[in-house]
């Protein structure tokens, strides 16, 4: 049924796509994995891809569930064209044939267990039996990886689900003993809404999420759209639409996108090949 | 009636306290209307912006929603979530969301609520508001929302509120207006009490009072209230006291008017009597009640022209209000002719306006009768007034003329005697003497009884020695008494002073007469004159064994003319005026003659006379010796215009030994002595009338021309008038004529050092002054001239020896001080004292010592000293024969 469902979803896609190109402004979808909530996530892409879509030549427009796994599922159904997410690399979804074209430049990102600052907990050993705030089940850094360690070091925690990285951030800042989430965002996270932690477990570290092509999108476009982000930061109507998206995360280190392989992300690959922890 | 009149007269009907009521509610009830209106805009205004931050929140709150739902593109959710917030605020009606060319969302609500009342909503005037809001994200419009807002909800909060609001500022004013109206209630039902009082007051409960309570300006006006109806009640006390008075007033007036001896009556203005008094009805014999009501023609029907002539009078006192006085002579009804004198007067009220007359009637015809007996009385008063002066100048001139020649036949008749003592002649002489003199004590008497019948006989007061007065009459008399060989016994009371204040010649006149009428009434027998005093008065009684009088007689006794019997003026002579004049005399010194008699048992006269006690003169009289030529070496001009008076006088003089040079008026007088050395005359006589220069005029250039040279009147007129003319001119004396020469002498001694006073002086300056004290067995007092002098009264003289000691008894030791310390005042002083005393105690070598040591200490001559301590011894001596004569007299 999902496989049905997918292809479906292809050929829709490509109707839509051909549609697009047959008129010029047919928009494409771009899906955007749930990190923060639906509207901060509208207000940081939206800009981005205003000027993405101008300089491509085709209208992009954001489209996402209401939480991560719901985009994911979008995704897996072809409806995005071009989406940002690291949850493509499962065995399964890497069979759909999105390909990395972009990557967000910048350190590359590393899962952690944090606690509160006041927490009692020193190490990840204390967490057994203790409530522990995931993003989802589809989060790389913020599940997968600090999911395998523990099952891997036999430490059984009660999964709680927050639905999106700055969700399991609230939920140790209002609650729950300890949160997995992904350092890059957490570091933007506590700056803006003053969260003091304590960081117990740190991950390997992996490249940023990428920005992936769906096959059916003619090379073309992928590539007048790849041109766009990257040459994004050199470009004074790119820099402010960047700088519009750095408000709206009240950072200050603006977005910078890179070219990106599909190979510069097997190391994901691998993980879901040897991981312990069981997915859907 | 119209509505305005319509409301004046229901607001004229209510109290005082409906009327605060209804204004005060009226206009509590318009502010509070007023309030909720003001309070309800100020709600709208708030309540409208409330809707419009309702309408702003709602879209808010639903505006990131609907975007990332529409991010999303669940578009149910979008409806589900605006049906939810639409529900949210009940003035909600429309939340819509469109997405142009994507979606159109919208939720309606319908509201079923009240309504408030048309006109409140068009007053209110609630806007329908619409609010919309664009939604985008990132710069990504996710369509607009819009919501609509219904104004009824709003209309019905605020009227409900409003409604809320009236009910409780209504609430408010009512309780405030009965809390007012109560607190009103308790001061008008004070202010229904004060106008309760007030009616009790004028109903005559004057008593009555206001309880004080309430307000402060309702107490006030209680206390005002007590006040005056306290005072009120006072005046109307006061005023019935007033009342009861005027009607005694009244009544006593209506009683006096009707008491009243005069007839009066009261007339209206139309002339109708109103009132008449009990006189006017006997008066005119009518009733009152028969006039009163009637005219002036009622009263004299009988005769209509008095009755018009009494009707003119009153118009014209009517129309010349004030008063009318005039007479009247008409018959009355019973045929009396009556002069009567109307005395009108206008009556007028308050306001001056006329309201009648008021008139008296007196009746004049006794008082016309009397005052023409009394003009004709008038007529022959003045007549006889006229009468009496005439008849007193006659007899002043008659004095006059009878004197002038008297005086001559007296004058002549003297010197005719003396020449011719001895022989027949000699007693011709006397007799002519004698009977001129008579005729003089007869022109004296009538000149005197003239003069104090016109009241200008005047008496002096002068102090004279009582026993010297006594001593002179007693001499005048006694050679009488002796000749019809009578005893004539003098008797003195111890008490009685020495000197006193009186007329010593009117006292001397009064008594020579008492004792020549005792002389002459008896027969045989004898005359007593005894003197006592009783306080200030002195009584001196002259008692004879005479024939008596009837009472019949002694009624007459003092009529002038009038003797005992007219007889006895043919038996016993006199003019019968002695008596009157002594009498009269007596009376005019404050003092009156008493008569006891009976006839054959001898007759009482007792003058008392008021003589109080006074004090020694300073210059006593000195005696002077009778006889012998007593002016020798005096030098006298003498002035008089009548030859025989002249020789007279020459004679009279001269023999007297003076030296007389004549003129025959006041200018020879003049030029005589301007022409003569001073000091060629001693003294000067001048008679008064003169031709030329008279008398007066004389005298009184003498008194420039030569001060020291004393003159001396000589007249024949013997009124007391002249003589104050004649020492007003300076003349120092004044003797009248005929010329008594004695009296003369006298005069001339007074002024003039006589041979009577110089012979002794002389023989005090011969012997050697200081053995006249001491040459023992020579008193310094005269003893027997001293004893005959007071008539043997030792009472008298050792009171008057007593009185001396206790007077003089320090002024030898006083005398030889002044002697030592040279004190010529003092020296002066003492020495006249010695002088006047040596004079009374016929001390005469004392006298003339003390005199030339007086004269000398007043020239200041060191040969006073000498005087003064030759007069000591001979003070000493005298001081002593006085203590010497008490002692022996102690017992007698």
């Amino acid at each position: 049924m999902k496989k049905i469902l997918h292809y479906l979803g292809i050929v829709l896609l490509a109707v839509h796509v051909s549609a697009a190109r047959s008129e010029d402004a047919k928009p494409l979808h771009f899906g955007v994995i749930n990190q923060r909530s639906v509207s901060l996530t509208a207000q940081s892409w939206n800009p981005i891809l205003a000027y993405v879509g101008k300089k491509a030549g085709v209208p992009l427009v954001l489209k996402v569930g209401k939480t991560a796994p719901e985009t994911t599922d979008m995704t897996e159904r072809g409806e995005h064209a071009f989406a940002y997410t690291n949850h493509m690399f499962t065995p399964e979804r890497d069979k759909i044939g999105y390909r990395v074209i972009l990557r967000l430049q910048g350190e590359p990102i590393r899962g952690v267990i944090v606690v509160r600052e006041d927490s009692p907990f020193r190490s990840v050993q204390d967490l057994k039996g203790q409530p522990v705030a995931f993003p989802s089940r589809d989060a790389f850094v913020g599940y997968w990886l600090p999911m395998d360690y523990l099952l891997k070091s036999g430490i059984e925690v009660r999964e709680v689900f927050a639905g999106n990285q700055e969700g399991a951030m609230s939920q140790l800042q209002f609650g729950q003993s300890a949160a997995a989430v992904n350092k890059k965002l957490l570091d933007q996270y506590s700056s803006r809404e003053d969260l003091r932690f304590r960081v117990i477990w740190t991950s390997e570290p992996y490249l940023d999420i990428p920005v992936m092509a769906h096959p059916a999108v003619p090379a073309k476009l992928v590539e007048a759209v790849r041109e766009a982000f990257i040459g994004m930061s050199q470009d004074p109507e790119g820099q402010k639409a960047l700088h519009a998206c750095a408000n709206a995360l009240q950072s200050r280190n603006l977005w910078s996108f890179a070219r990106a392989e599909d190979k510069d992300y097997d190391n994901y690959r691998r993980f879901y090949q040897n991981t312990v922890v069981k997915g859907e | 009636m119209s509505l305005a009149d319509r409301f004046n007269a229901a607001w004229a009907g209510l109290s005082l306290l409906l009327r605060i009521a209804t204004v005060v509610g009226t206009l509590w009830l318009a502010g509070a209307i007023f309030m909720v209106g003001l309070i309800a805009y100020q709600d709208r205004s708030g309540l409208i912006e409330s809707d419009e931050a309702k309408a702003k929140r709602v879209l808010l709150l639903a505006a990131p929603m609907v975007a990332e739902q529409a991010i999303i593109g669940d578009y149910a959710a979008i409806k589900q979530m605006l049906e939810r917030q639409a529900t949210v605020y009940a003035e909600i009606s429309l939340l819509r969301w469109r997405w142009e060319g994507h979606q159109d969302v919208a939720v309606n609500v319908t509201t079923s609520l009240d309504r408030p009342p048309a006109w409140f909503r068009g007053l209110v005037n609630i806007p329908v508001q619409r609010h919309s809001s664009l939604i985008s994200l990132g710069g990504v419009s996710y369509g607009v929302l819009e919501v609509l807002l219904d104004p009824s909800v709003t209309e019905l909060r605020l009227w409900r509120e409003s409604l809320a609001n009236l009910l409780l500022i209504l609430g408010a004013v009512v309780g405030l207006l009965i809390v007012l109206l109560v607190m009103l209630r308790a001061n008008t039902r004070a202010l229904g009490q004060l106008a309760d009082t007030a009616d009790r007051f004028r109903q005559g409960e004057h008593a009555a009072r206001i309880r004080v309570s309430g307000a402060r300006e309702v107490r006030a006006a209680a206390l005002a209230f007590n006040s005056m109806a306290e005072r009120m009640q006072q005046l109307f006390g006061q005023l019935s006291e007033s009342r009861l008075q005027l009607r005694e007033q009244l009544h006593f007036t209506e009683a006096l008017i009707e008491a009243l001896p005069v007839p009066m009556f009261f007339k209206d203005t139309e002339g109708v009597y109103v009132s008449v008094n009990r006189a006017w009805e006997e008066f005119f014999g009518i009733p009152r009640a028969r006039i009163i009501g009637r005219t002036a023609r009622d009263v004299f029907p009988y005769a209509p022209e008095i009755a018009v002539f009494h009707e003119q009078k009153d118009e014209d006192l009517r129309r010349n209000p004030g008063t009318q006085v005039y007479a009247i002579a008409f018959s009355r009804q019973d045929g009396k002719e009556i002069e009567a004198m109307y005395s009108k007067a206008t009556l007028a009220d308050a306001e001056g306006r006329l309201t009648g007359l008021i008139g008296t009637v007196i009746d004049l015809s006794e008082l016309k009768q009397a005052e023409r007996k009394a003009q004709e009385a008038l007529i022959e008063k003045t007549a006889a007034e006229h009468l009496a002066q005439v008849k007193s100048e006659f007899l002043a001139n008659m004095s006059h003329e009878i004197r002038t020649p008297l005086n001559a036949v007296l004058g002549l008749a003297q010197i005719g005697g003396r020449e011719n003592a001895g022989r027949k002649s000699g007693e011709t002489f006397r007799r002519i003497t004698e009977a001129g003199q008579h005729l003089l004590e007869v022109i004296n008497d009538i000149l005197d009884i003239s003069k104090l019948e016109a009241g200008q006989l005047k008496v002096e007061k002068r102090p004279f020695s009582l026993p010297a007065a006594i001593d002179g009459v007693v001499n005048l008399v006694a050679a009488r008494a002796e000749d019809k060989g009578l005893a004539l016994s003098v008797r003195l009371a111890d008490d009685l002073p020495v000197w006193v204040e009186g007329d010593t010649l009117r006292l001397t006149q009064i008594l020579t007469n008492l004792l020549s009428n005792a002389i002459k009434f008896t027969g045989h027998g004898e005359v007593r004159l005894s003197v006592a005093r009783e306080k200030e008065a002195i009584y001196f009684r002259v008692i004879d064994t005479g024939i008596g009088m009837s009472e019949e007689q002694v009624a007459r006794l003092f009529m002038p003319f009038e003797q005992a019997d007219s007889s006895t003026t043919r038996q016993y002579g006199g003019t019968g005026l002695g008596l009157a004049i002594s009498r009269d005399l007596a009376r005019l010194m404050g003092g009156d003659i008493e008569v006891e008699s009976h006839p054959g048992e001898g007759s009482s006269f007792t003058l008392h006379l008021p003589l109080p006690e006074a004090d020694a003169p300073e210059n006593p009289v000195a005696p002077v010796a009778s006889g012998g030529p007593r002016l020798t070496g005096i030098s006298i001009l003498a002035a008089e215009d009548v030859e025989v008076n002249r020789l007279i006088l020459e004679d009279m003089l001269g023999h007297e030994g003076a030296r007389l040079v004549f003129a025959e008026n006041g200018r020879q007088v003049i030029e005589r002595l301007e022409a003569e050395e001073p000091g060629t005359f001693d003294v000067v006589l001048m008679d008064i009338q003169m031709p030329v220069m008279d008398g007066f005029e004389a005298a009184q250039q003498l008194r420039s021309l030569a001060p020291a040279l004393p003159v001396i009147g000589l007249t024949a007129h013997a009124l007391a008038e002249e003589r104050d003319k004649c020492l007003a001119a300076g003349m120092v004396e004044h003797v009248t004529k005929p010329i008594d020469v004695e009296l003369l002498v006298a005069a001339i001694c007074r002024h003039v050092r006589c041979i009577a006073q110089a012979s002794e002086q002389e023989a005090v300056m011969h012997e050697p002054v200081s053995s006249v004290a001491q040459e023992p067995g020579k008193d310094v007092i005269d003893w027997q001239a001293l004893v005959a002098r007071f008539k043997g009264n030792m009472a008298f003289l050792r009171k008057l020896a007593e009185s001396v000691l206790q007077g003089h008894g320090q002024n030898p030791a006083k005398l030889r001080e002044a002697a030592e310390a040279h004190d010529f005042p003092e020296l002066a002083f003492l020495a006249h004292n010695c002088k006047g005393l040596g004079g009374n105690l016929m001390a005469r070598s004392m006298h003339e010592l003390a005199g030339l040591t007086e004269a000398a200490a007043r020239g200041k001559s060191e040969e006073a000293v000498e005087l003064a301590m030759q007069l000591v011894p001979l003070l000493e001596s005298l001081l002593a024969e006085l203590t010497t004569y008490l002692a022996d007299t102690e017992n007698v």
